[in-house]
């Protein structure tokens, strides 16, 4: 049987591959817990001449196996347009293992920046007006992103109305591909489909836009991570899935009309375009790519496919969504 | 078979055995919160267990009669094995599905809100079996 090798000597090895010169030794490699989708860790490197860097590591998991499934050539193309047009910041991406020969699995490494996620500067008793001008103005960073500096990579919709039916159509392809039938999500395509909101010009989407993936820090501008669902959609879908988000000491629950005002200012969009119903629309068009990937766990599972116990705790996170997502279209 | 203790009750001494004696033995974070994991999926089980297939035939015969499929509620003596219990609601769900679509689609209102009640009593059976768990913390 043969021997698996530890990580901290394939990143060494990796290294010395693509960065001979750097002659680095891995001080340290600790496995960052609590990603539902990639592998992370946090990597400790010493060069040669004595300096050091601490990198960060994302991996997909070997085999397959993980519940969220997206594509790591597209993320480090993103990444390197990302970098290159400074309009927001974000780690610098460093190298890729694009075949996953060395690091068992197609890995980014990026540099490690220090700072802290913005959601734990929230707290009960904290004045959320400060945390809510850094998220706002990333949402507007991520809306000046210039379309043209994206990888030829990226979809790019023809308009917005057939951009929403695409949107759309994640859900109602994805039900229609089980073994099993949802009328709940159904009943949710039908409603996206006559309850459309005015239009904005489409731009970058971050995807997983929650403060948990703004790094914060006294001496940088807030950095942001976690592009592994970007597309080129609607910009209401990140504000909108974070105002749905049941994550503690919400900055869009805690006032909405300010959180809302403050965004239209920001954007220049209107009254109609931004609005607590269009925010709660966007929240179940912003879901889609996660909902139905948790959906397709379950249904995997169904089929003898299971991926680990994720999958089926995540049935409780579908039910979750379920609830939310009848109780916005029954208003 | 032996029909007590009834299968909800072993899950949920399954469950209770996962948490007082496995996980205090165990110190790997990343395990731990598999456990956690597997402790929630055993408690949703056992609910299922307890109920699962009275819910989905009650269910069954509510949607069809929605839909006025023509089908009608398995007459006595319909096999109550798991996998045709789900098949029959599955079926159900499928012809209530396009009936509610037929609604949102014509604009009918009070057809959508008779349909959306049904549905949210879908989901209350789905609130109990998530035996209080929350999202928060992701």
């Amino acid at each position: 049987m043969a021997t698996e090798i530890p990580m901290p000597d394939r990143l060494e090895r990796f290294l010395a591959d693509v960065e001979p010169d750097l002659k680095a030794t891995v001080v340290s490699y600790r496995p960052i817990s609590g990603g539902y989708s990639r592998i992370t860790a946090v990597a400790d490197i010493r060069a040669a001449d004595g300096g050091e860097q601490t990198l960060i590591v994302r991996s997909d998991p070997p085999g397959g196996e993980g519940v969220f499934q997206s594509e790591r050539d597209r993320e480090w193309d993103l990444l390197q347009a990302l970098w290159d047009d400074h309009t927001i910041e974000i780690p610098r991406p460093r190298w890729y293992d694009a075949s996953g020969d060395v690091l068992g699995s197609k890995t980014i490494i990026m540099d490690h920046v220090t700072g802290t996620p913005l959601q734990l500067t929230l707290g009960p008793d904290v004045d959320l007006a400060g945390a809510r001008k850094i998220f706002l103005g990333v949402a507007d960073q991520l809306r000046n992103t210039p379309l043209d500096a994206m990888p030829q990579v990226m979809e790019r919709p023809a308009d917005w109305d057939s951009y929403i039916d695409s949107a759309i159509d994640i859900y109602a392809k994805a039900e229609q591909e089980l073994t099993d039938s949802s009328p709940i999500i159904r009943y949710v395509s039908a409603w996206l489909r006559a309850n459309k909101p005015q239009p904005v010009p489409l731009s970058v989407v971050h995807g997983d836009f929650q403060p948990g993936n703004i790094l914060v820090a006294d001496d940088h501008p807030p950095v942001v991570i976690d592009w592994e669902f970007t597309r080129i959609g609607d910009p209401r879908e990140d504000v909108g899935y974070y105002s749905g988000s049941p994550l503690p000491n919400s900055m869009y629950t805690a006032d909405p009309e300010a959180f809302l005002a403050e965004y239209r200012a920001l954007t220049g969009f209107t009254e109609e375009q931004v609005n607590p119903q269009v925010m709660e629309y966007f929240f179940i068009l912003g879901m889609a790519e996660l909902y139905v990937q948790m959906m397709q766990g379950a249904d995997g599972l169904s089929r003898g496919q299971g991926k680990g116990i994720m999958t089926t705790f995540l049935i409780n996170s579908l039910c979750y969504f379920q609830e939310r997502y009848l109780d916005i279209c029954s208003r | 078979m032996i029909a007590k203790p009834t299968t909800e009750q072993i899950l949920n001494d399954c469950s209770r055995e996962l948490m007082e004696v496995v996980l205090p033995a165990v110190t790997d974070e990343t395990v731990q919160v598999t456990i956690y994991m597997m402790d929630l999926v055993l408690r949703n089980a056992a609910v299922r267990a307890a109920h699962e297939i009275a819910w989905m035939t009650e269910e069954t015969a509510e949607l069809e009669a929605f839909a006025d499929s023509g089908t009608s509620t398995p007459a006595a003596g319909a096999s109550l094995h798991l996998d045709d219990v789900v098949e029959r609601y599955r079926a159900a769900s499928e012809v209530f599905s396009g009936a509610m679509e037929r609604a949102v689609a014509a604009g009918d209102g009070e057809r959508t809100k008779q349909g959306t009640s049904l549905l949210a009593r879908r989901v209350g059976k789905e609130q109990e079996i998530m035996c209080g768990w929350s999202p928060v913390g992701r």
